[in-house]
């Protein structure tokens, strides 16, 4: 029999970093007593990301690391855009997937994501997990939270490739433990102590359901290497690794500390971390709590550590950039209603006909390519662009998502209506000869450049407040390596 | 190529109203404050016209749509009356319609009327507007000013110039218009601008800062166009004006989609002075034009245009500027009036505006602002955006 486990795994966090310092500089008339390190800070979701694009961006990179192709791509999250449209669809076209794929979208609890890794087991599923949970200017949870997606690609190591992880067994408790809430509709969490959730909820589920994993693995509870559990501190995982027989554990959180408790994604992204630091053979418990606990155990693939999707993870810790207006941060979450003049009033409505027979250029970023010339072109059109061409119906889908392309001009738009200005637009010319006039994204003023090596993301194109509807579309901004050169 | 409407059209009479903020009227009213004083021009009325076309750009708050707006206003005697749009070429392309219906003899007399009252939008810069529902959902939402300004950073990698001198050239173009400007009472703006002023302006787009950037006022601007015979038999003696070229020039999506267009210049603004000067019999446009009124939409679009005109050499617009060639005492005199920088931009009249100051230059009724022997004038309008645009080019002359 086949092995199965995780063929592919990528994360991905947001550039943005809000340090704690900043959160309780802003609060500390209302707040002093609030402790916080130094050195601790969160991820936050540009104002023009979401679950929905993170998720792009994290199902893209799992993707890059693998041949193998999922048969069904499902994505877990409490903050996905919307409550009725499917996400996993919009992604899966945004990542150019085949149409006959299976998709769903999965929530309804911070343990969506371990839930939906369970449910596929034994299928080539492209797993997603992405949250960006809100939280009130001044609560715990505006400190702690953090938004971030991470990608994992399940299957069977007869696909052609060696797992990075092999699935030894798993288990789940169900126990309506409500320590905090959100209920449909509603803008923000309502949470309890904290102090119970770890006393009565995690140290008395989670060892249930570890005892009942390690028990269909077949593992003896000392074997066991690391155990990631999402959503509390390291000392608190101690304790459930105590409880649960468990001993040598590493409960280092480097995520944690540095990017936040990014909801349903952080059990994947745990994973993320543990295998770009573990060696071959280990042995993982991972679980995900909410209103009851599941658990999965895992061993470590051969040289997991050195796969080129978790090589990236510390390239992706250290790839950010501290935010250190509070208001801007605010602003950029709408929890902070700036005055933008009458420019904010653009009406957004979209012409979902049009959207639906363009969504192939506009969400997979297809332009065309001509067959009698070779010229890339966006939009494809019937009349191919190459004046000394001009062919009729001669171009081929040609999709410029992963394509290298550089600013060939630019600007800092104060005038234009963005939620955080200036709005940043210019010519992309792309190496395979496309040229495309696109929104830069992720740059603050005075860093763009002419020249400049640019990565295409799928980001938020506008939201239609009258309508609760938002669009989508590709953007261009910094290539990560090139910014890392620089 | 067809031989063109080269002296088949003449201008009978002109009208312009004081540009600016003219909270006091209605659409209607700056039509008739134009039309009064170019049927007092041309000694013609409303009765005397046989078709008319009205150019008007923005749709939002302005005069509605159709032939409706200019043939109330006027009271028009049920002529035909034809609505163009067509960016900011809108003005000219007005004035195209009026002349191609004389020249093709199916109108003696025919009028070109173009208005725009932007002011009741309510705020500054031009009102946001949609592309297509396709464009919608992909182009930035971006604006004029940050779409000129990409001018400015292609120029400046085309031609390695430092951004810091192409600001000073910018800036000069500015000064200079103003200052023209400054002597023009129908203007919006009519104070001059220091340079250090200019220079330490916030930005509104990157690197185009506030005096770098048109104002935006209502106006309206008026001709009434016929044959060159029938203006000699009209008024006997006077000089005759008369449109040697009307050229129009849409983009076809290469600059937008094509590599070939490197971003530092107006592909259309070439193709339509091309044919311009074509038409019109024109070699050496630098040595033959006495002056031209550009769309100075942004301070960099003018620089550019210098070279698109092919009146500086790719590259050295930017010195040109500097050495005076196209201030009022220079080579070849640029927006003697003050230009769209000093009369804002109501879209649907700056082409007629521009053929106004031309007009009055070869009638020598160009006041403190007179250039001296004015023969042969050029305007000039790039609608919409670098990428995408339309650019019209007219050149007027005087004939003895």
């Amino acid at each position: 029999m086949a092995d199965f486990g995780v063929l592919a795994l990528a994360a991905y966090l947001p550039r943005t970093r809000l340090p704690h310092t900043v959160v309780a500089a802003a609060h500390a008339w209302a707040n002093s007593g609030r402790r916080h390190r130094a050195d601790t800070a969160r991820r936050v979701a540009a104002y023009d990301e979401d679950t929905v694009t993170m998720a792009v961006e994290a199902g893209r990179a799992a993707l890059a690391g693998t041949a193998a192709e999922p048969q069904s791509l499902a994505i877990a999250s409490t903050t996905l855009p919307f409550a009725d449209r499917s996400a996993a669809t919009l992604v899966a076209e945004a990542l150019g997937l085949p149409a006959n794929l299976l998709s769903q979208d999965c929530g309804g609890s911070l343990r969506a994501a371990t839930s939906l890794l369970m449910a596929r087991r034994g299928s080539r599923s492209l797993c997603i997990a992405s949250d960006t949970r809100p939280a009130k200017p001044g609560s715990s949870a505006e400190l702690h939270n953090g938004d971030a997606a991470a990608a994992i690609l399940l299957g069977d190591s007869d696909s052609g490739e060696g797992l990075l992880a092999r699935w030894l067994g798993s288990a789940s408790v169900n126990a309506d433990l409500v320590d905090h809430y959100r209920a449909a509709g509603a803008a923000f969490d309502y949470a309890l102590e904290g102090r119970w959730l770890r006393q009565e909820g995690y140290a008395r589920i989670a060892p249930q359901a570890v005892a009942m994993a390690l028990a269909e693995a077949g593992i003896a509870a000392p074997a066991v290497d690391r155990l990631l559990i999402a959503g509390i501190e390291p000392a608190a995982v101690t304790t459930v690794a105590k409880a649960a027989g468990l001993s040598r554990i590493d409960t280092a959180d480097a995520v944690g500390d540095q990017v936040g408790f990014t909801g349903s994604a952080h059990p994947y992204l745990l994973l993320v971390d543990a295998l770009s630091r573990c060696q071959g053979g280990e042995k993982i418990v991972l679980c995900g709590f909410g209103q009851g606990c599941d658990a999965i155990v895992l061993e470590a693939g051969a040289g997991c550590a050195s796969a080129p999707q978790l090589r990236g993870f510390q390239n992706l810790l250290d790839d950010y950039r501290d935010e250190n207006s509070y208001t801007r941060y605010l602003t950029g979450k709408g929890l902070l209603q700036m005055d933008w003049g009458l420019r904010a009033e653009r009406d957004n409505r979209t012409a979902m006909t049009s959207f639906y027979r363009n969504r192939d250029a506009v969400t997979g970023f297809s332009g065309g390519r001509c067959q009698a010339c070779g010229t890339v072109q966006f939009p494809r059109s019937a009349i191919c662009v190459n004046p000394e061409c001009r062919s009729r119906d001669s171009q081929r889908a040609f999709s410029l998502r992963d394509e290298a392309a550089r600013v060939k001009s630019f600007t800092e738009d104060w005038q234009a209506y963005c939620p955080v200005p200036p709005l940043m637009y210019g010519n992309v010319q792309f190496d395979c000869g496309a040229n495309v006039i696109m929104e830069y994204t992720d740059y603050l003023p005075g860093e763009l450049a002419t020249g400049q090596a640019l990565r295409m993301v799928f980001r938020i194109k506008d939201v239609d407040r009258q309508r609760h509807f938002r669009r989508y579309c590709w953007k261009a901004a910094a290539c990560p390596a090139a910014r890392r050169a620089h | 190529m067809a031989e063109g409407i080269r002296d088949k059209i003449a201008i009978l009479g002109m009208g312009c109203t004081r540009f600016g903020e003219r909270w006091d009227c209605n659409p209607a009213d700056l039509m008739i404050e134009a039309f009064d004083e170019c049927s007092a021009d041309a000694g013609l009325g409303a009765g005397d016209l046989d078709a008319a076309w009205l150019g008007v750009f923005f749709d939002e708050q302005n005069v509605g749509k159709s032939a409706l707006p200019l043939s109330q206003a006027l009271r028009l005697p049920n002529i035909p009356v034809t609505r163009v749009e067509n960016l900011c070429a809108t003005g000219t392309e007005a004035l195209r319609g009026a002349a191609y219906a004389v020249a093709a003899g199916a109108a003696d007399i025919a009028l070109a009327m173009g208005v725009e009252k932007l002011k009741d939008t309510g705020y500054a810069g031009l009102p946001e507007r949609t592309k297509g529902s396709f464009e919608d959902l992909w182009l930035p939402n971006n604006t004029a000013p940050g779409s000129f300004a990409q001018f400015a950073s292609a120029y400046c990698s085309a031609h390695e110039i430092d951004m810091a001198d192409l600001k000073r050239a910018m800036a000069h173009v500015s000064w200079k218009s103003h200052r023209n400007g400054a002597r023009n009472r129908k203007a919006h703006l009519r104070r001059e601008v220091p340079m250090d002023t200019i220079l330490a302006a916030p930005d509104i787009a990157y690197p185009l800062g506030l005096y770098d950037c048109c104002g935006v006022s209502d106006g309206a601007a008026c001709a009434i166009v016929t044959t060159p015979q029938i203006a000699r038999d009209l008024k006997p003696g006077a000089p005759l004006i008369s449109i040697r070229a009307l050229q129009l020039a849409p983009s076809n999506g290469v600059e937008m989609s094509h590599a070939s267009w490197d971003g530092s210049y107006a592909l259309t603004a070439r193709i339509a002075a091309r044919r311009a000067y074509r038409e019109a019999g024109i070699a050496d446009p630098r040595a033959e034009l006495d002056m031209i009124e550009v769309h100075d939409c942004f301070s960099v679009t003018e620089l550019v245009t210098m070279e698109d005109l092919g009146l500086s050499q790719p590259g050295r617009a930017l010195f040109d500027i500097l050495d005076g060639c196209y201030d009022a005492g220079g080579e070849v005199a640029c927006q003697l009036d003050g230009g769209l920088k000093c009369f804002g931009h109501p879209i649907g009249a700056t082409g007629l505006r521009m053929v106004y100051e031309i007009y009055l230059q070869l009638l020598e009724r160009g006041g403190e602002r007179q250039r001296a022997n004015a023969r042969l004038g050029l305007t000039h309008n790039l609608g919409g955006l670098p990428h995408r645009n339309v650019c019209s080019v007219a050149i007027i002359g005087r004939s003895d």
